[in-house]
């Protein structure tokens, strides 16, 4: 059977030499893909606040997450295309999803604009208060704490287009916004051999900052089945920002009375994500 | 004849069955409160727990308080009444009793017996120097909070009441005592006096 398809498929590329290029009534692309990604950050000193960031998870405390994702590109109009991407981390929630549009200003240059989100982790932030509260329970909640947070972001930029023969490229070099998604959290605390109790509580803002997002696409047309184009791709997709997570902060002794509230505003931190994938797409 | 009267006794019983369904009765029976009795706690680790020492750290004096109480022949006449018959129908579940309290909590107060420190004598009322817990919360209630929720409350199938209370200052004494007063909005009041707490310093 698996030879059957690899005669058909090696036919199929005999058959077909001829150059491929994109035509004006190709209205649709397809394309799956499966890829790694690197996250990296920096982490800072504790200091009196807690860092969640000092708590994101990267490569450096995991292995490269990897992931699979789905891409529906449709042009409607000759100097229009617009994308929506869907991508699954290794729990297989698309939870990563990305819209862009694209206007085709000249058959090498093309302007972008588009939103997106994906997850991040953060895990075992409280182990924080473990070490920076002496003759404290640090969190009597003996549960392992792992939360997922998005990064949301708009970006915009150009884009540079490159056929050649069968080989097709796009280089993008994107910037925008993005920022964390709001969460709460709290932790509670209770003093050794002693009655005191109390609880702090965070609430996290919006903190937007501006980033630089790079993208390399590039596709090979395989072989033509009818008026249906089958190629291979490779992509990649750098971010990097500064961010800080920003929030306020409540902390309660022994009752919910009268408690102390702050603002907290919180270094920033240089992050980065790098995703590299390979896939194969159809056009038609 | 015979049949007929049997026909009517099995549509009766149908009536009431169906009658019968439905929510289950939120009247209430009524009961007294009439004891309160303290055991000492030991609220060294995260979560305090009844000891029967009678030692206690300067800044982990605890103590569980239970009030308990008594239900007069009422309850039984509205039991036999309610459960007569098929007056009650339930799908695979027993309805819970629901208790009230004919003269609830008002007030709770502390006394100490032993000065705490210089500045607060024997025979003070140190009420204001406690809050109280009636689950396992990551924070205290204050004792007016407590009050609170306590004369509203409705009690299910167990008619006593019970909650801990926490001191919130340091004892530089090396003994304790308090007297733990309940009010009912009859301005009765049920008492108990703790054990003779032995005082160590925090570690």
């Amino acid at each position: 059977m698996n030879n059957k398809l690899l005669q058909f498929l090696i036919v199929s590329f005999i058959l077909f030499p001829a150059i491929i290029m994109a035509q004006d009534n190709e209205r649709f692309k397809i394309s799956f893909w499966f890829g790694v990604r690197e996250i990296a950050r920096d982490s800072m000193p504790d200091n009196n606040n807690l860092d969640f960031l000092n708590y994101l998870l990267d490569t450096k405390r995991r292995d490269n997450e990897q992931y699979a994702g789905i891409g529906l590109q449709y042009k409607p109009f000759r100097d229009w295309d617009f994308e929506l991407r869907f991508t699954s981390l290794s729990d297989l929630d698309p939870r990563q999803f990305e819209l862009n549009a694209t206007r085709h200003i000249s058959p090498y240059l093309r302007a972008n604009a588009g939103f997106f989100t994906f997850p991040v982790y953060i895990e075992d932030y409280f182990a924080y208060h473990s070490h920076t509260s002496p003759g404290f329970i640090g969190d009597i909640n003996s549960n392992f704490r792992q939360r997922i947070i998005r990064e949301w972001g708009i970006k915009t930029g150009v884009v540079f287009a490159l056929n050649y023969k069968r080989f097709n490229s796009l280089l993008k070099a994107n910037a925008g916004m993005a920022s964390f998604s709001r969460f709460d959290e709290s932790v509670a605390q209770k003093k050794y051999n002693a009655n005191l109790r109390r609880e702090f509580r965070y609430a996290s803002h919006f903190s937007p900052a501006l980033f630089f997002n790079p993208e390399l696409e590039a596709g090979f047309d395989c072989f033509k089945l009818g008026n249906t184009i089958f190629g291979a791709q490779l992509k990649t997709n750098l971010f990097i920002t500064r961010q800080a997570i920003d929030y306020t902060r409540t902390v309660y002794y022994w009752t919910e009375e009268a408690p102390e509230v702050q603002r907290i505003n919180n270094p920033r931190h240089s992050f980065l994500k790098f995703d590299a994938d390979l896939g194969v797409y159809c056009r038609f | 004849m015979a049949k007929k009267v049997f026909v009517l006794i099995v549509a009766v019983s149908i009536l009431r069955i169906i009658s019968g369904c439905g929510d289950c009765p939120d009247d209430p029976v009524f009961f007294e409160f009439t004891d309160v009795s303290i055991s000492n706690l030991d609220n060294s680790g995260t979560w305090s727990q009844v000891t029967t020492s009678d030692t206690m750290f300067s800044e982990a004096v605890a103590f569980d308080i239970s009030i308990t109480g008594y239900i007069g022949p009422d309850r039984y006449k509205s039991t036999f009444l309610r459960s007569s018959g098929f007056s009650s129908c339930y799908a695979f579940s027993k309805c819970p009793e629901v208790l009230k309290p004919v003269h609830p909590i008002t007030a709770l107060s502390v006394y100490t017996l032993y000065p705490l420190d210089n500045d607060i004598p024997e025979n003070s009322d140190v009420s204001n120097l406690f809050v109280a817990s009636q689950y396992y919360g990551k924070l205290y209630q204050s004792l007016p909070s407590l009050i609170t929720d306590l004369k509203n409350k409705t009690y299910y199938d167990d008619f006593g009441e019970s909650f801990n209370i926490y001191l919130k200052s340091n004892i530089s004494n090396d003994k304790a005592r308090f007297i733990i007063s309940v009010r009912l909005d009859n301005d009765s009041i049920i008492s108990d006096t703790t054990n003779t707490i032995y005082i160590k310093p925090r570690k």
